[in-house]
């Protein structure tokens, strides 16, 4: 950290620096925030990150939709956005927490694994749905609009956790969009999805980002 | 300059005020390695020590050692005694910079949108 200014300084008995308090009211603001921004990932890279993926997704089944790209080159796009999404997020999250343990680290820990677990046993209710005989251009809606409305109440659960109303605003927002998207239909529900909630989540992102560079 | 008697000694002197509110951030009963806080501290090994050992020795700190994977670690946290007595220093330095609207001041425990600090 750099020296702070010297006025009112006085030399403690034990030879440490003992500042003005104004000096050391500074001193602690600098350090508390040197220390968030070093321990707590920024959220703001979360939601951009996933923003991406959501509009990407959302834009490549569009375009299988209106036939302009295959459903199998989607399908690929989209796993390979969540997988290197959900690697990039895992390797964020536990490095700025290494070193660190406790409570939070359980709660963090625990709270990053109910999405992949909460979104794996989804993809296995979908395919059992599907494997019911639902017609498939109603299957196409359905499923994206329940992962969608998943991800919108995870958010939203996120927001109550960690006292944050950004995530519990775009949780409820999320979810809107899912019911929107499954209103809507083929072909325009995965612009809905892609832009409504990829959307959202970018704005969210670029907004805390804008916000942390600040303080 | 006037002498400050209200502000605790142990605290009020830049490492250690340094220390002290970084282990503050963390969340109550949570823990960080000694590499980790020496990293985000940029201090040295022996300074930190000596620095740790006041805070210890004033019972603001506990210093623990464990194993993970037959590796020694060393883990530094702030004890309630010490976080009630950072808590307390922040206020007399308040009360003593802006006596009339020190008491106004509410804790900082705003609605924080961007979740930049854990629960």
């Amino acid at each position: 950290m750099a020296e702070r200014g010297t006025t009112g300084r006085e030399q403690g008995t034990d030879g440490d620096v003992t500042p003005s308090a104004a000096d050391a009211l500074a001193i602690i603001q600098q350090a508390q925030s040197h220390a968030a921004s070093r321990l707590t990932p920024s959220i703001g890279v979360f939601y951009t990150i996933w923003g991406v993926v959501w509009v990407v997704i959302g834009l490549v089944w569009f375009l299988a939709g209106i036939d302009v790209v295959s459903p199998a080159a989607s399908g690929w796009g989209t796993g390979v956005a969540v997988v290197a999404a959900s690697v990039l997020s895992a390797v964020i999250g536990i490095r700025t927490g290494r070193g660190i343990s406790g409570p939070s680290t359980r709660q963090g820990l625990w709270y990053g694994l109910s999405w992949p677990i909460s979104m794996v046993l989804l993809g296995v209710l979908v395919g059992a749905l599907g494997s019911t005989g639902v017609p498939g251009d109603t299957m196409a809606v359905v499923g994206p609009a329940l992962y969608v409305f998943l991800a919108g109440a995870l958010y939203m659960l996120s927001g109550a956790i960690w006292t944050s109303r950004v995530d519990y605003v775009l949780g409820i927002w999320i979810m809107v969009v899912a019911v929107v998207s499954m209103l809507v239909g083929l072909p325009a529900s995965p612009l809905v999805i892609g832009l409504g909630g990829g959307g959202a989540l970018l704005f969210a992102g670029v907004r805390a980002l804008a916000r942390r560079s600040a303080r | 300059m006037t002498a400050m008697p209200e502000l605790d000694p142990v605290i009020h002197a830049q490492a250690r005020l340094r220390v002290t509110a970084s282990l503050a951030s963390l969340c109550a009963g949570d823990k960080i390695t000694f590499p980790r806080l020496q990293e985000l501290l940029d201090m040295t090994a022996g300074n930190l020590s000596t620095h740790l050992r006041k805070l210890e020795d004033a019972g603001y700190v506990e210093i623990t050692k464990a194993h993970q994977r037959r590796t020694p670690v060393t883990y530094v946290e702030l004890t309630h005694r010490g976080r009630r007595a950072f808590e307390d220093y922040t206020a007399a330095l308040r009360a003593l910079l802006d006596p009339a609207t020190a008491a106004a001041v509410a804790p900082r425990e705003a609605d924080d949108p961007d979740r930049s600090t854990a629960p």
